[in-house]
């Protein structure tokens, strides 16, 4: 276990250095992706763009320029080309907006979707399966943004149930109004979700159910109710904790992008795709960086959890 | 003692049952001391494709403590008939009738919460697979634990210290830390011991067993059989075992039900089915068994033809088709009765007369005339296996560091001549299959070399190996698993032809003869590996492994997967095409009884090592190697008086880690012959008397004179008689050296 543990930590530092190659790389190639140009804005004097490009080492070779951007985000001063602001401490600002999101979410969809699973399964093949299954796949078909925009308009701007985009701070407005501004993004984010989830349980039931185990459990005349739980639904649970833990991770790290960004939460994902559209290489790193560290860190976290959920299983 | 067993049941009161009056009942005992009355019960099943006319008149008693035998092969009904009585083939699509009656309970009609409360309090049941048969993510502990709560209202403490005295008591050793465990961390033997502590819980009335050894190694097996027997000793609990085993049913079992097509054909005390069968089914029955305990006749008397099809059965009698002795009154459907004046408790489903069937019935005969001499080395050598060791590394650890091997194949040395069939046994992990693999060079050996014709192929790269896949072919265990189901028959066996750049016209007509040379149509050509039957397949399967003509097929459990009847028929088509083709066998199987009838000569594989390689005859009649001695008195033969008599010999405990073998004779640990010596020193293999090869320090059947002048084997070249290390800790098992019975 410990072992285990120490080569994933070894391999998570070689995955982010990989990551941050390959973003400074892309960043520097692009056409349109001299940075100097950019922050020197419209009708400039070469002189200028030159005293700019000094001024923020862009003249250095890459290596270099890679090693001072890496230097400066560790010791969180990294600042952005575009609106020069402290990249770290953006993405601190967008962390709790984020979490905040990321866990809600996966959270209800999760237990939507172990509940609609577990109901489908029992009534595998009947009329009640056959609905649910199609409601799951018109769930799965819709896009977040236009979810989204559809939940914002309707339920928001129009009817002015919801506030119509925008995050509450806690501190500032108050546990209710934070949760009345997270609960229609929360439920956009988690329909996509629970639609692949409960088919994702679904399927990993029927399957459990005809194992001998299974069938040993009726023999032992327990309760059908026991059965389906302890010894049907409690098996079919370990490929989908490990599915969630890697979705989970992933919109933590500032995934959920869209829906961020379709309801104004500023978090992580918003400020990383605004940061893109602007070209801006340091946030851009930071956030990738971000990102990278979750869907690792939660990879290694879901073995291990893998590994307790099913005895079977040794980390070496 | 169950000889006393049967004599108690056998004795059927004497009664004037008139044919008429028990008609549908179990006729073969009066209702006083009936524990489970199971009357005409039926199972359909409605599929897509029509009625499966699962289960269908089923009709018997059982009375407390009697052991009750259901045979029959694949598809004949007898598990279904079996999960039927728990309730356990309940479905949508499945329709019920008839009675079975249990107390006052109906099991048949009883709702889910009526039924729920019998489950595993007065009927609990035990499985063909221990394997998956246990939850893997609960303690085997608590999933006992389990069992006990759903019955009885009972604290977990209270609950737990009966878990841990029903582990005990089915001989799971240290069972208050074992309770504790997963069942991943038993073996398969100790898995089965769990589920009967676990059906034992409650102390129920009747165990049904469904082929409980049928996965295990026959050394456990006896175990298992040994503890089935006691605890029906100890608590009077009624047993009904499924099986299609007919040793292991002439090893236990009381009365007989024999199954076919879904109906009981035949039923009686075990003495009657075994001494005076009735049916000509339980007659091909009782003859396609290959035995340990006779020569073996030319070939094997096979049922030809296969079981129907239960959705079109034949109308009256189903067997009709397969049967040789079919009249004029076939057609109709026989009912199951007496037709005998002096055993009325011997039933039957035949139209033939109590004369004519005695007068016909052959059981057992083979076409001895066709029996053909051994050859016993001798011939030229085909191949040649020298030290031969597998070892795979076992890593752990940050950097995956190799922290020991597993000794898979260790030193194995043998030669096969042209022509000749080698059977190589032992028990699952002794490395049987590993050394076929590395022979066919799917893997390469560790250490040794593998000779085929002369050439050195031990590590010959997969370009030079290519030509050689044209010499030696493999034939699989699984003809369900081992056939491509997306591919047609004609392009699985004209594969090799294809890949070895024969013309395509030529491939066709090659097929067409190959799949006729193995009994199957060329019309089949074109279909797909779905539509054949197991028997079927394994045919195909040796249709491909015959294109290239090889000098060699490694036959892996060729016939495992399959019912007798069938297996015969596969056994008798390999024999006759060695015959006529004269390649060379080796045959790898854990069933000693059909290696006997095919082998030339036997080798006997424990722990990565040949422990014994004797020509068959030989090996069977005078086994010098402790080992081969416990594996053959382990398997019970078909023949209860036989049984009875014999003297069985039961190794306790379970083969040890191949990652750490003992020091010296690998065997020493279950032998009950083990001697300081044996610690200390690896005994080499030697010669005896007989062509007898053994590698043991104190072999059985040899007299001192024998083995002081034993000379030491050829097939040892290289001294194999190092010293172990000086005897290490004491962590071994203690010698068992009362267990020779």
């Amino acid at each position: 276990m410990a072992a285990f543990v120490i080569r994933r930590l070894l391999g998570m530092v070689l995955v982010l250095f990989a990551v941050s190659v390959l973003v400074f790389l892309i960043f520097t190639v692009i056409p349109n992706g001299d940075p100097a140009y950019r922050m020197a804005g419209k009708n400039v004097t070469p002189q200028v763009v030159e005293q700019i490009r000094k001024e923020w080492g862009f003249d250095q070779n890459l290596f270099v320029q890679y090693t001072t951007t890496m230097k400066k985000l560790f010791s969180g001063n990294l600042i952005s080309y575009e609106n020069r602001v402290n990249v770290v401490e953006e993405i601190i600002r967008g962390l709790p907006r984020t979490f905040a999101l990321a866990i809600g979410a996966a959270l209800i969809w999760f237990v939507v979707g172990v509940a609609v699973g577990l109901f489908t399964a029992v009534r595998a093949g009947r009329w009640p399966d056959r609905v649910v299954t199609v409601i799951a796949l018109v769930g799965i078909s819709m896009p977040v943004f236009w979810l989204g925009a559809l939940a914002s308009y309707y339920l928001g701007y129009k009817a002015n149930i919801f506030p119509n985009g925008g995050y509450a701070e806690i501190a500032d407005e108050g546990f209710l109004s934070w949760l009345h501004h997270l609960l229609l993004p929360w439920l956009v984010l988690a329909t996509l979700f629970i639609g692949v989830y409960s088919r994702v349980v679904r399927s990993s039931m029927l399957d459990t159910i005809n194992e001998d185990y299974v069938r040993t459990a009726r023999a032992k005349g327990l309760s059908e109710r026991r059965v389906l739980i302890r010894h049907v639904l409690r098996n079919s649970l370990i490929p989908v904790v490990t599915l969630w833990g890697l979705d989970f991770g992933a919109i933590l790290g500032g995934g959920a992008i869209l829906t961020e960004t379709v309801f104004d939460l500023q978090g992580i994902g918003q400020y990383f795709a605004e940061s893109i559209k602007r070209l801006d290489v340091p946030p851009v790193m930071a956030v990738t960086m971000f990102g990278a560290f979750f869907i690792v860190a939660f990879n290694t976290f879901v073995d291990i959890v893998y590994a307790l959920l099913d005895p079977r299983i040794r980390l070496e | 003692m169950s000889e006393l067993e049967s004599t108690r049941i056998g004795g059927v009161p004497p009664g004037d049952r008139a044919r008429a009056s028990s008609r549908g009942a179990d006729p073969s005992r009066s209702g006083t001391d009936v524990l489970l009355d199971v009357r005409n019960v039926k199972v359909d099943f409605n599929t897509e494709n029509g009625v499966v006319h699962a289960v269908d008149d089923v009709s018997f008693s059982l009375a407390p403590g009697e052991v009750l035998a259901v045979v029959g092969e694949s598809g004949s009904g007898k598990s279904v008939t079996a999960m039927t009585l728990m309730g356990l083939t309940r479905s949508p699509n499945a329709v019920f009738g008839g009675s079975a009656r249990l107390h006052d309970l109906d099991l048949i009609s009883a709702s889910g919460n009526e039924l729920r409360r019998v489950r595993g309090k007065e009927i609990a049941m035990i499985f063909q697979d221990p394997m998956t048969s246990l939850n893997p993510v609960h303690r085997i502990g608590k999933q006992i634990v389990e069992q006990i709560q759903a019955h009885e209202d009972v604290s977990d403490e209270q609950a737990m210290r009966r878990a841990v005295q029903v582990l005990e008591r089915v001989g799971i050793p240290r069972a208050q830390e074992r309770a504790a465990s997963y069942p991943h961390e038993f073996s398969g033997g100790m898995r089965q011991r769990v589920m009967i502590a676990m059906a034992m819980a409650c102390d129920p009335a009747i165990l049904i067993a469904d082929e409980p050894t049928t996965a295990l190694d026959v050394t456990i097996q006896a175990q298992i059989l040994e503890e089935m027997r006691a605890l029906r000793e100890r608590s009077e609990t009624a047993i009904i075992l499924v099986t299609h085993d007919l040793g292991v049913v002439a090893d236990i079992a009381d009365r007989i039900a024999v199954m076919y097509a879904g109906r009981i054909v035949e039923m009686g005390t075990l003495d009657e089915i075994f001494y005076d069968p009735q049916h000509p089914y339980t007659w091909g029955l009782l003859g396609s068994i290959a035995r340990i305990d006779r020569d073996r006749p030319g070939r094997l008397p096979s049922i030809p033809g296969m079981p129907p099809s239960l959705i079109n059965r034949p109308q009256g009698c189903h067997f009709r088709p397969r049967c040789r002795h079919e009249f004029e009154a076939c057609p109709r459907y026989p009912e199951l009765e007496s037709r005998l004046g002096e055993a009325p408790g011997h039933h039957d489903r035949c139209w033939l007369s109590a004369e004519e069937k005695r007068t016909r019935r052959v059981v057992g005969e083979g076409e001895r005339d066709r029996a053909r001499s051994r050859r016993c080395g001798g011939v030229t050598a085909l191949l040649e296996v020298a030290h031969v060791k597998q070892h795979f590394p076992v890593r752990r650890g940050v950097f995956n560091r190799v922290s020991g091997h597993v000794h898979a194949v260790d030193d194995v040395s043998f030669s096969l001549g042209r022509g000749e069939t080698l059977g190589l046994v032992g028990e699952s992990g002794c490395g049987k299959t590993t050394l076929s693999r590395t022979i066919m060079r799917l893997l390469e050996p560790t250490d040794g070399t593998i000779e085929l014709e002369g050439r050195d192929i031990s590590h010959a790269r997969s370009r030079e190996l290519r030509p050689l896949r044209k010499d030696v072919q493999m034939v699989f265990q699984d003809p369900f698993a081992s056939l491509n189901p997306r591919k047609r028959i004609v392009q699985i066996v004209g594969a090799p032809l294809m890949h070895h750049g024969v013309p395509r016209q030529e491939i066709g007509r090659r097929t067409n003869e190959l799949l006729t040379r193995v009994g199957l149509s060329p019309e089949h050509a074109n279909r797909f590996p779905h539509e054949f039957s197991g028997g079927q397949r394994q045919r195909i399967g040796i249709a491909r492994a015959l294109a290239l003509s090889p000098k060699l097929i490694v036959l892996d459990e060729p016939v495992s997967a399959l019912d007798v009847s069938i297996q015969a028929q596969v056994v008798n088509l390999l024999e006759d095409i060695q015959e006529e083709l004269g390649v060379a066998y080796l045959f790898v199987a854990h069933d000693l009884s059909v290696v006997r009838h095919v082998s030339d000569r036997i080798a006997v594989m424990y722990l990565g090592r040949v422990m014994e390689l004797s020509p068959s005859e030989e090996l069977y009649s005078k086994p010098i190697h402790p080992y081969t001695a416990a594996l053959l008195s382990a398997i019970p033969v078909p023949d209860p008086r036989a049984n009875r008599d014999r003297r069985r010999v039961v190794v306790g405990g379970e083969p040890p880690s191949p990652i750490d073998p003992p020091s010296g004779c690998v065997f020493r640990t279950r032998c009950p012959r083990a001697r300081e010596l044996c610690r200390n020193e690896v005994p080499r293999l030697s010669e005896y008397p007989g062509g007898h090869v053994a590698a043991c320090h104190f072999p059985l059947n040899v007299s001192e004179v024998e083995v002081g002048c034993a000379g030491k084997s050829p097939l040892s070249t290289r001294d194999s008689g190092n010293t172990a290390p000086a005897l290490v800790e004491d962590d071994e098992m203690p010698l068992d050296t009362g267990a020779l019975a």
